[in-house]
């Protein structure tokens, strides 16, 4: 069993808190994406988990075995760093096989497991090799053949990608997505990218600030975010928010109104709290919002800018006296996504529509109101039972 | 670049540009020109008192050779190597330990540790010379090579711990983390780690510190008064008071002392160069 | 033991590898530093026993005509020595060419800084030299006669510290030297485009770029002229009747040839303190810029 369990890990610089009681259960085989804007702790997270990085209160166990104050070499973990990491002065085959080496292995051992990790990532002919004779995407496949070749029960990858080009970064997520499934090992990683996080974890971690606003598979967390935050860091373009008040609050639904918007009714769940007269904000996804006019409500607007995407295209649009909140283009523009074959131009007219059913509701402090709703997008399909 | 490169088309700029170049260098030089010019003189041009015209002779050989025959020179070379080799070895191991925890480890008076081995080395070390001197007597090593040789590595142990410490600390934290993370302990982290990635490190500190021990003059009079032990530079002191009509042997002296470190300086000119500009200049 | 060593392992083993440097330095660095301050308070031959003299060695510094003489010449080391840096980044600016040749020519210009303080001194007490130098040889050249500059009490400090300056300008010269090779391209080629020429491309593009090689060059230069001895030492033994003395030779001269370790070690003292407020200054700068820079 390689489960990963963290109970309330707290770490503190001085007076900053840069992990808040951090809980989670990774299970056996799941890859957990840890994401976050840059600075809210995920890095330090992972380097806790690898025991880089002292706590000062909580616990880790991995495999069921309390590893909080083991050393790193000592918590069977393997990690797969941004740098890659590799030593300029060993050859590729001696990076790989370092670990074993400060173990103090046979020989025999060692090789047999480097070219075991080698035969994976295909990375046979290049043993002999230096790092710096190698290209980026090379150095890391064999950082991660690194981790491979000492067969830890938890890997650990922080921002493997960040350092490569986009065409190399797209092949190598497909791949390590592949080397999950082969492997079948729990896999903790650190990513500030939603689409690394969205295509590759079972579950996601979003961090925010030392404190875990929401775990959940990617679907989850796109469909029913719990609060504001996590509401804008998934998606993009961004959702867009609009400040309103709550005119009229009944028994799991309530009604918001503000200046250019009409009455809006949206069914709010059990535990939702919000009176009449509170401040609120909706959300609605750049891809709810319809440039046709068709839906349930209407606004009248002028096209701001268009970003032709050929496959789609993104309208910035000026629905003034409604303003987006925190908007894309800093305008107070609504962003909506719309297809490639818009013929629509710059300071054209428009009436867009929407429906309720697709408008999000938060309170004043960011918390979800809206009451749960199902998926109508494909989940992925390859999830790695829990 | 700055200032603006001659370009290849300005052949009259780059002719008057050279010109002006070898005029100044002929300046600065020309101390050492004279020395080098009097060092070749037979004895006859000296007590001639021709000091400046064309030699009468070349005695290159002679002068040279009578630097060996007729003056210790010799055994105070021999010395010089004696304090100087084991004092720069003894730095390299010292610094390299220091360098590497005080770059790489995170605790309590970390900063302080590393501010005193600045602070002592820049120090006029003229003023330890009382108590250096009282603890030589004590350990009774009082005018023996081993007296330099403790304190040489002790007083470039600062510069050292400095100079490999700002190495040590440009490197990639990551790597010293993948070592943690793969089980290595920290002396295995040395050994395997550090110790490969710090040589060019090394080799510069290595010149470095031979060339200032070697020219090292105060230490030397101050701990070591007998001939059996004395260095170079104090040698060369003492054959100035002696051999005051001798210019032709005292200036051979000089050349033939200054010699080990300038050979140095010129086979690994890069790595003294970045050595002595490290910390001065990022990268 | 065994998990006793295991669980500590992590942070004794950074403690055995600071051990050997920090006792070696700590040991002879500073603890001689901080007893030559202590026995400044003592009357003390060297060999016999100490005696308490509390501030009597200091309260005689302050009346010795010798002291002030030392202490004079050390501010003349110090204000001169100031003309290095500049001298430096003036040979830097000239050598700075990529033509064929120009290596050995640096290497060359190098060349005092790796001979040694002794050798330096020599070479200049010949070139001084009032009857056969090279100086004199240039004197008779226009019809004058030399002056004997090393046995003239105005001008013997001086004769020296620009005997001192030789290499010191050669120092400078490679910390500006491997400045000038580090400057931002870009900012240069940009202020080219604005039209920035010679002076005004030095001043406001070039030497902001260079604030940290000249901190280094002159906190480089100030540690040389305070721990000036070799070049005294060799070229007048702080004579004639001690006009060229400073204070690191003139407690030299105390203990060794007077043995006055007491007063020697007060002179040292001063010295210190001199030497403590730059370091002060030094470090400071030195941490808030790393501090910057991480």
């Amino acid at each position: 069993m390689n489960d990963l369990e963290l109970n309330g890990i707290t770490k503190r610089y001085g007076d900053t808190t840069v992990l808040a009681d951090i809980n989670l259960t990774a299970k056996d085989k799941e890859f957990i994406v840890v994401v976050g804007p840059s600075g809210c702790g995920k890095s330090t997270l992972l380097k806790s988990i690898a025991g880089l990085e002292s706590i000062d209160s909580g616990q880790i166990l991995i495999g069921g075995r309390d590893v909080t104050r083991e050393e790193p070499g000592d918590r069977d973990i393997a990690m797969v760093f941004q740098s890659y990491a590799l030593y300029p002065h060993m050859t590729v085959a001696e990076n790989m096989g370092f670990g074993l080496r400060m173990a103090g292995r046979p020989k025999a051992e060692i090789q047999k497991a480097v070219k075991r990790a080698a035969e994976i990532l295909q990375i046979n002919d290049y043993l002999a090799m230096r790092p710096r004779q190698l290209s980026g995407g090379q150095r890391q496949r064999v950082a991660i053949g690194r981790a491979i070749t000492r067969s830890p029960s938890v890997f650990l990858f922080d921002e493997p990608l960040s350092n490569l080009d986009a065409a190399l970064r797209t092949q190598m997520r497909v791949e390590i997505g592949l080397l999950y499934r082969r492997l079948e090992a729990t896999m903790v990683y650190v990513t500030h990218d939603q689409v690394e996080a969205m295509t590759m974890a079972t579950r996601i971690v979003l961090m925010n600030h030392g404190v875990v606003e929401q775990i959940g598979t990617p679907v989850e967390l796109y469909t029913n975010p719990r609060n504001r935050f996590v509401a804008g860091f998934l998606g993009s373009p961004r959702m867009n928010f609009i400040s309103t008040r709550a005119v009229e609050v009944a028994d799991g639904s309530a009604v918001v109104d503000s200046e250019g918007l009409a009455r809006i009714r949206l069914d709010i769940h059990n535990e939702a709290r919000v009176a009449v007269g509170d401040e609120v904000v909706i959300g609605l996804r750049p891809e709810s919002i319809r440039l046709d006019g068709q839906g349930d409500h209407q606004l009248s607007a002028r096209i701001g800018l268009i970003e032709q995407l050929g496959r789609e295209a993104i309208a910035y649009l000026d629905a003034a006296p409604v303003r987006a909140i925190e908007s894309e283009n800093g305008l107070g523009h609504l962003t909506a996504q719309t297809d490639g074959r818009i013929t629509l131009r710059r300071d054209d007219a428009v009436s867009i529509g929407f429906d309720a059913a697709d408008v999000y509701l938060f309170d004043a402090e960011g918390k979800t109101l809206t009451s749960a709703r199902t998926a109508d997008i494909r989940s992925e399909p390859e999830m790695v039972d829990a | 670049m700055y200032p603006r490169q001659i370009k290849a088309g300005e052949p009259a700029r780059k002719s008057l540009y050279l010109g002006s170049v070898t005029l100044v260098l002929f300046l600065w030089l020309l101390p050492l020109l004279a020395i080098i010019l009097t060092s070749i003189r037979p004895a006859a041009d000296i007590a001639a008192g021709d000091y400046w015209g064309w030699p009468s002779g070349f005695d290159l050989i002679a002068n040279y050779t009578g630097v060996f025959t007729q003056t210790p020179m010799g055994r105070y070379f021999l010395n010089s190597l004696i304090i100087t080799i084991p004092s720069v070895i003894g730095v390299l191991c010292l610094s390299t330990l220091t360098g590497f925890v005080l770059s790489r480890y995170r605790f309590r008076g970390n900063t302080l540790l590393f501010a005193i081995f600045i602070g002592g080395n820049f120090l006029p070390f003229q003023i330890m010379m009382i108590p250096v001197r009282n603890l030589t007597l004590d350990l009774g090593i009082y005018n023996t090579y081993l007296a330099l040789i403790i304190f040489h590595t002790a007083f470039q142990t600062g510069f050292a711990t400095l100079f490999m410490r700002n190495f040590i600390a440009a490197l990639p934290g990551e790597l010293f983390e993948a070592a943690r993370a793969e089980g290595a302990s920290p002396l295995q982290t040395l050994i395997h780690v550090v110790v490969p990635l710090v040589r060019p490190a090394l080799a510069a500190l290595s010149i470095l510190a031979f060339t200032f021990i070697w020219n090292d003059y105060f230490w030397a009079v101050v701990l070591s008064p007998s001939d059996a032990v004395k260095p170079v530079t104090a040698g060369l002191a003492n054959l100035k008071g002696q051999y005051v009509a001798n210019w032709n042997l005292i200036s051979a002296a000089t050349i033939v002392i200054a010699i080990p470190p300038v050979m140095l300086f010129f086979f690994m000119q890069r790595h003294f160069v970045r050595g002595l500009t490290m910390g001065a200049v990022k990268g | 033991m065994k998990t006793l060593w295991r669980r500590h392992r992590c942070w004794l083993w950074p403690v055995i590898f600071l051990a050997p440097g920090v006792i070696l330095f700590w040991g002879v660095i500073v603890a001689s530093s901080a007893q030559s301050l202590a026995i400044s308070f003592f009357r003390w031959d060297g060999f016999g026993p100490m005696t308490w003299a509390g501030l009597s060695n200091y309260v005689e510094l302050l009346h010795d005509p010798q002291f002030y003489t030392s202490l004079k010449n050390n501010i003349i080391w110090l204000v001169m020595f100031m003309a290095a840096p500049p001298l430096g980044l003036a040979i830097a600016l000239l050598v700075n060419q990529q033509i064929r040749g120009m290596r050995l020519v640096k290497s060359l210009f190098f060349m005092p800084l790796v001979m040694s303080q002794v050798a330096v001194g020599v070479v200049f007490a010949w070139f001084y030299d009032p009857t056969n130098g090279l100086l004199a040889l240039i004197f008779k050249a226009i019809g004058a006669t030399a002056p004997a500059l090393l046995s003239n009490p105005e001008w013997v400090t001086v004769a020296v510290v620009i005997a001192a300056l030789w290499p010191q300008v050669s120092f400078c010269m490679i910390l500006f030297m491997a400045g000038l090779n580090n400057l931002d391209e870009s900012q240069i080629a940009a202020a080219r485009v604005d039209g920035a020429k010679g002076w005004h491309m030095l001043r406001h593009v070039v030497l902001p770029q260079l604030r940290q090689v000249n901190f280094i060059a002159i906190a480089v230069t100030v540690i040389g002229a305070l721990r000036s001895f070799d070049m005294i030492s060799v070229m007048t033994s702080g004579g004639p009747f001690g006009s060229s003395n400073v204070l690191a030779y003139q407690m030299y001269e105390q203990s060794i040839e007077a043995y006055r370790f007491g007063y020697g070690a007060a002179i040292a003292a001063v010295l210190f303190v001199v030497m403590a407020v730059f370091i002060a200054w030094y470090l400071h700068r030195m941490l808030r810029m790393e501090r910057e820079g991480a």
